[in-house]
């Protein structure tokens, strides 16, 4: 009688589930149907409901254009959060730079917490050699965890430099051969003006009469000569030692790798009127170089 | 019969010489349309920013002051642009007197690129104008105190009153 008492002993307690509830709640669970109570981790996050504030932004006055590249324009952004940096959501600081209808976004990057409540980050964008000078303003946002409101200060600004800069190919004008007394007698070659900067305006000339090599009385004066835009000999009439706006001419920025004709001009020249001179080489070499200008 | 005037060059000199480029740039963060504001008294370094960051050559590039001398002044005329680079600066200090009058006056600087003789008929060279206008306010600059000039007369003043001091304590001593 007794073994056998011991043996359903033994038996109930294997078919008791072994849990970490333990047998006293297997009983309150098998009696009252109620489920059992267990002991586990409870991790309770409280998020503010302050929203965040973006306090700065902070960038140099002024960045330069870099000639046929693109600049980086740098600037940090300073937010705060009554509730403690921890509810700023770092991933949501962005920024946007805009200039007329012309804007950039970016993302901006946690870089370190100032005090508990307040955190930099840093911010980058690019603008290109062609994009036009003049001020450019910056706006930043972001949100937190708790709040989740986006918050935005537009306050940020900074001006862009005016970068004048060119190509000019090639670096000689030539004529193949003109007649003494002849009109009209275009150059062989075609001065390519690439804007290499974002200058927006209109093409100048600085033109010296050529003198004889070897006999250096004579000339053929710079008041005979003229260039524009067009192979047409209708072009600006030039002046010895004078710098002329070539008429119609633009430094038109943009992107030269387009091909398509932005950033470029292109200047011919022409020998209105041929004097009555001595058949030998006329050149820049006694007077100088001709300067094309912005 | 006209005669032919014919040139130096030929096919040859002309093709060799085609592949040349001339370039540089210059940068300023004023420009017409954007002035430089500035008091009465003040003074102002004003970096212009060459550059040859396309050509494959360095470049030789002259500077003139052409308006403003008045108020205006480069440091260099002279400057080697080497190629690939942007960080050669041409400072131009403007200086504006207390007694001036107020108005606008216009700085005006020439860069040009000194271009080789290549022999050719005519050499071509760049330049690059930078202008702007100075508006000079109604306003004065604020003195700049000078805080060492200050305390080293300050400690001299102490060092004498010192040096009195210790004399006559000597000298009544020896009484």
């Amino acid at each position: 009688m007794n073994k056998i008492s011991i043996s359903l002993a033994i038996l109930i307690i294997l078919t008791i589930p072994v849990t970490s509830a333990g047998i006293a709640d297997w009983f309150e669970s098998k009696l009252t149907g109620k489920a059992s109570s267990q002991p586990t981790d409870v991790v309770i996050t409280v998020r503010g409901t302050a929203p965040i504030i973006i306090e700065q932004i902070l960038s140099q006055p002024y960045y330069s254009p870099i000639e046929g590249t693109t600049s980086d324009i740098n600037f940090n952004v300073i937010a705060s959060d009554p509730d403690g940096v921890n509810d700023i959501d770092d991933t949501s600081i962005t920024a946007q730079i805009t200039k007329d209808l012309i804007s950039q976004d970016t993302s901006c990057t946690h870089v370190n917490d100032i005090d508990k409540n307040k955190a930099n980050y840093t911010c980058k964008v690019t603008l290109d050699y062609y994009n036009l000078p003049g001020y450019w303003n910056i706006s930043a946002s972001g949100t937190d965890l708790g709040n989740k409101t986006i918050i935005t200060n537009d306050s940020g600004l900074f001006l862009y430099s005016e970068l004048k800069s060119m190509t000019a190919e090639p670096n000689l004008i030539t004529w193949a051969e003109v007649s003494s007394g002849g009109t009209d007698q275009k150059a062989a070659t075609v001065t390519t003006i690439n804007n290499t900067g974002n200058y927006n305006g209109p093409i100048s000339l600085l033109s010296y009469d050529l003198v004889g090599d070897s006999d250096n009385t004579q000339r053929i004066f710079a008041a005979n000569m003229s260039s524009g835009i067009q192979d047409d000999c209708l072009g600006t009439k030039l002046e010895n030692n004078i710098t002329k706006e070539i008429v119609g001419s633009a430094a038109n920025p943009g992107n030269l790798l387009l091909g398509d004709g932005s950033g470029q001009e292109e200047l011919y020249y022409c020998v209105n009127n041929v004097p009555q001179i001595s058949s030998q080489t006329y050149s820049s070499t006694s007077l100088g170089a001709w300067i094309i200008s912005y | 019969m006209k005669n032919k005037i014919k040139f130096i060059f030929g096919i040859f000199l002309l093709v060799a010489l085609m592949g040349n480029i001339t370039a540089f740039g210059v940068s300023s963060p004023y420009w017409t349309g954007n002035p430089l504001n500035i008091d009465r008294g003040e003074t102002m370094i004003v970096e212009l920013n060459l550059q040859n960051m396309v050509g494959d050559d360095d470049v030789n590039v002259e500077a003139k002051l052409v308006s403003g001398s008045e108020y205006a002044k480069l440091k260099e005329t002279q400057f080697l642009v080497k190629q690939k680079t942007s960080n050669t600066f041409a400072p131009l200090t403007i200086k504006i007197p207390r007694n001036v009058e107020p108005g606008i006056h216009k700085i005006k600087v020439e860069f040009k690129s000194i271009a080789d003789d290549t022999g050719g008929m005519i050499n071509v060279g760049t330049g690059m104008d930078v202008s702007f206008d100075v508006n000079i306010s109604e306003n004065f600059a604020k003195r700049e105190i000078n805080y060492i000039l200050i305390g080293g007369i300050v400690l001299t003043i102490l060092i004498i009153i010192l040096i009195i001091f210790l004399t006559k304590r000597k000298k009544k001593k020896r009484k």
